[in-house]
Parts: C-alpha cells; structure tokens; sequence
C-alpha cells in the first residue's frame, strides 16, 4: 500500500515537472516565433532610404575614427600600437598594471593597481623625467611617508622620457626591461627603451590613446 | 496550355520576389538598428563590445575602431529574440570568480624583488555568464576539447535545457518578462581575453538575426 501511494506521489510530481519544462519550452518556442522585426509602412516605402541610411551612418562611423595619430593598448596582451589610419607604424611589447590591491595600515586608504581603461590624450611630455613618489611607494615599501616634497622625488626610475595620459598616469621607460609583456605595473605603462623614444619622437600633445 | 503556364510562371515569380523583398527589408532593417546602436555609443568615449553573431565574431571596439576581433566558434539562442541596441553589462558571473592579490607592505627592508605577484589574463575564467538588461543572459564557454572539457560542456548542456532554459522562461513569463538565453563557443584564450576587456558596465550590441543560430 505504501509503495503504491509512493509511486503515485513519484507520478505527480514527474508529470509536475514535465507539465512546468514544457510550459516553459512552449513559452520560449512562441517568443522565438516572434523574431521579425516589426515593419511599418513608411519604412517599407522607403527601402531606398534605408539603404542610403545605413550607407550615411557608415560614413559618420569612419568619420568618428581619428586621421591622425592614435595609441591602441591591449593590457590583456601587454601590446601597444601606434596607428595612423589603418597603418600600424609602431608595434611594442609593454607592461600594464598588475591588478593587484594595497591598503594603507590604518586601512583608510586602498589602492587598486590597474591600468585605466578607456578613451584618454597624451597631456604632457618629459624628457629625463624624475618620479615624484605617490603615498603608496612608501606604504609598499613599509617606509614612512615623508613630509617634505623634495624627500619623494626620484631620478632614472621612469627611463628617459615620459608621456603623461591624466590623473598621474604616464606611459615611461623601465629598468626592468625583462618582464615587459607582463602585467607587473602600478598603473602605468612601461615600454623599452627604442620603443618609448619613436613613441615620443612621433606622438604630439593631444593623441589620442585607446586602452582596453 | 502556354498561357496558362505563363500565369503559373507569373505567379510562382511574384511571390518569390515579394518574399525576397520582404526578407531584404528584415535585413535592412536589422542593419539599420544595429548601425544606429553602434553609432550611438561609438560617439561616446567608451570601449565597446559588439557581439556580431551574424558575422560570427565579437568585436571590441571604441570611436568604430576595430580594437580587437575574437571569433566565434558556435552558437545558439533560446527564448525572446534579440534586438541590436545598446545594452549595458549588469553583472559577469562565474563559478570561482578570479581573485586580486592584496600586497603586503615590506617589514624592516626585506627583499621581496623576486616575489612577482600578478592579475593577468590568464587568471581569468573561460566558463562565464553575463547579464544584460531585458532578461538577456549570455553564456561564455570553451569550444570543447578532450574528456574533460566534453563532461563540462555536457553538464552545462543539461543545465541549461533541462533547468534554467525552461524555468528561467516560466519564471520570467510569470513577471511578464522576456527571458534570452545565449551560449557562444570561443577558444579558451579569447574566453579570457573577453572576460578581462569587459568590467561591469560595460556597454554592448548583440546582433544576433532571426535564424542564425546553429
């Protein structure tokens, strides 16, 4: 008797569920009949004009993209290019932020080290530049914050030249030249030092750089 | 007997070339959507992702500058179709989301200069999900390569029809919602490649037109 009542109880809810997927897969199969777009009739009188739409807003498409120089930097590949048009003129093997967090011990202050990501412009450049050292230096190097301006600057750290992109970012030379094509950065982008001199040799103020 | 298989001539040709037409205009129309979408954000300072699986790629791009294209090895869709216009990346979901390493400051000068500790993009997962507004749900996975990866596309397979498929469409139908389930095959290094270019956020076209899933 208990197996009985068992095995109807086991019915049930198999033909529950069955009766629940398939709601499900009748509801899926309806919306996907649904897939035209809805068409009026203007839109159908003017095919000719869609056609001369979409040929228009191609044109507006290119006309967004720059004529002159632009950096692209893949930070995934650690690859930077200087491009003009279509032309590839610079291909570079760089480095790009590691990524990783830093909190200041009285835990008020935290630091993600990541390169940003998105549409900047080359906003200065500088020739034998010396590094004027963020707070985070100092905590990184469990050494006290110095009070005096003169105290954070230091000389031959960023290579020979450096090319600021705002917000204390600059792409700049490195010492450790073997681990370009790693993500090893505090934010900034390091290069060689062939390739940083014909980047910014060729680059003026205003170039455009893409990062993603 | 000629006449009359003029007029059967006729007719069969003018029903082809309407249903040409009408399948001329779909295409057009479709195009035109996703053209004004992509203009729309191509006009903003923003990186963004064009799933065009019409093309069969996804592509990053910003200003209409192709950045990056990773191509798409398969893909299918269940539920509501998809419209081309701009949506907005809600929520990227994983199983073991990959973890930032948080730097311990140096004690008493030691020498930490060997220890190299990185987020790169080969911490990133190959089998995620992203979430989209409209109840769009896309499923990242890895083109299936040996036993393993054969078990894990299987169960993932079994997830999908056999639960959130049928009862994520229920459950949305209840609410009246639309519920799109999209599964799109990539190499494992594109997979991670993708995961890392897209933060939360991110804005997105899927161009996905009616039957072209395979």
């Amino acid at each position: 008797m208990d197996r009985r009542r068992l095995l109807k109880v086991l019915i049930f809810l198999f033909s529950f569920l069955v009766a629940i997927e398939g709601a499900g897969y009748l509801i899926a199969w309806k919306a996907s009949r649904i897939n035209e777009p809805h068409i009026t009739e203007p839109e159908k009188r003017f095919l000719h004009s869609l056609k001369f739409q979409n040929a228009l807003l191609r044109k507006k498409m290119e006309g967004l993209q720059p004529n002159d120089l632009y950096i692209i930097v893949d930070t995934a590949r650690n690859a930077l290019s200087l491009r003009k048009g279509r032309r590839t003129i610079l291909g570079a093997i760089i480095s790009c932020g590691s990524g990783t967090i830093l909190t200041d011990p009285s835990g008020k202050r935290e630091w993600v080290f990541e390169t940003p990501r998105g549409e900047f412009t080359i906003q200065s450049k500088y020739e034998k530049p010396t590094w004027i050292k963020p707070d985070w230096a100092f905590i990184e190097e469990g050494k006290p914050i110095p009070k005096k301006s003169a105290e954070r600057a230091e000389s031959g750290m960023l290579g020979d030249y450096a090319l600021g992109f705002g917000n204390g970012y600059f792409i700049h030379g490195t010492l450790y030249t073997r681990l370009l094509g790693r993500n090893i950065t505090h934010g900034c982008i390091r290069m060689g030092d062939q390739d940083l001199k014909t980047l910014y040799d060729t680059v003026p103020i205003g170039t455009q750089i893409l990062i993603f | 007997m000629h006449s009359s298989r003029f007029i059967f001539l006729f007719i069969i040709l003018f029903f082809s070339m309407e249903a040409a037409s009408a399948t001329e205009i779909q295409r057009l129309m479709q195009e035109n959507r996703l053209l004004k979408s992509e203009y729309q954000l191509a006009r903003t300072s923003q990186i963004y992702i064009l799933f065009d699986l019409v093309g069969k790629r996804v592509q990053m791009k910003a200003r209409g500058i192709l950045l990056k294209e990773l191509p798409v090895e398969k893909f299918n869709l269940w539920g509501a179709s998809v419209q081309p216009a701009p949506l907005i990346l809600r929520k990227k979901a994983t199983l073991l989301k990959p973890k930032r390493i948080r730097i311990k400051p140096k004690k008493n000068n030691e020498d930490t200069s060997s220890d190299i500790q990185v987020f790169e993009v080969e911490d990133m997962p190959v089998r995620y999900r992203l979430d989209f507004d409209n109840g769009i749900h896309l499923y990242i996975r890895p083109k299936p390569e040996g036993v393993r990866s054969g078990i894990l596309t299987l169960f993932s397979h079994l997830k999908s029809y056999g639960v959130t498929m049928p009862l994520g469409t229920l459950w949305n139908a209840l609410g009246k919602k639309t519920f799109t389930e999209l599964n799109i095959y990539l190499s494992p290094e594109d997979a991670r490649a993708l995961y890392w270019a897209m933060p939360e956020g991110s804005p997105c076209v899927i161009y996905a037109f009616p039957d072209t899933g395979q």
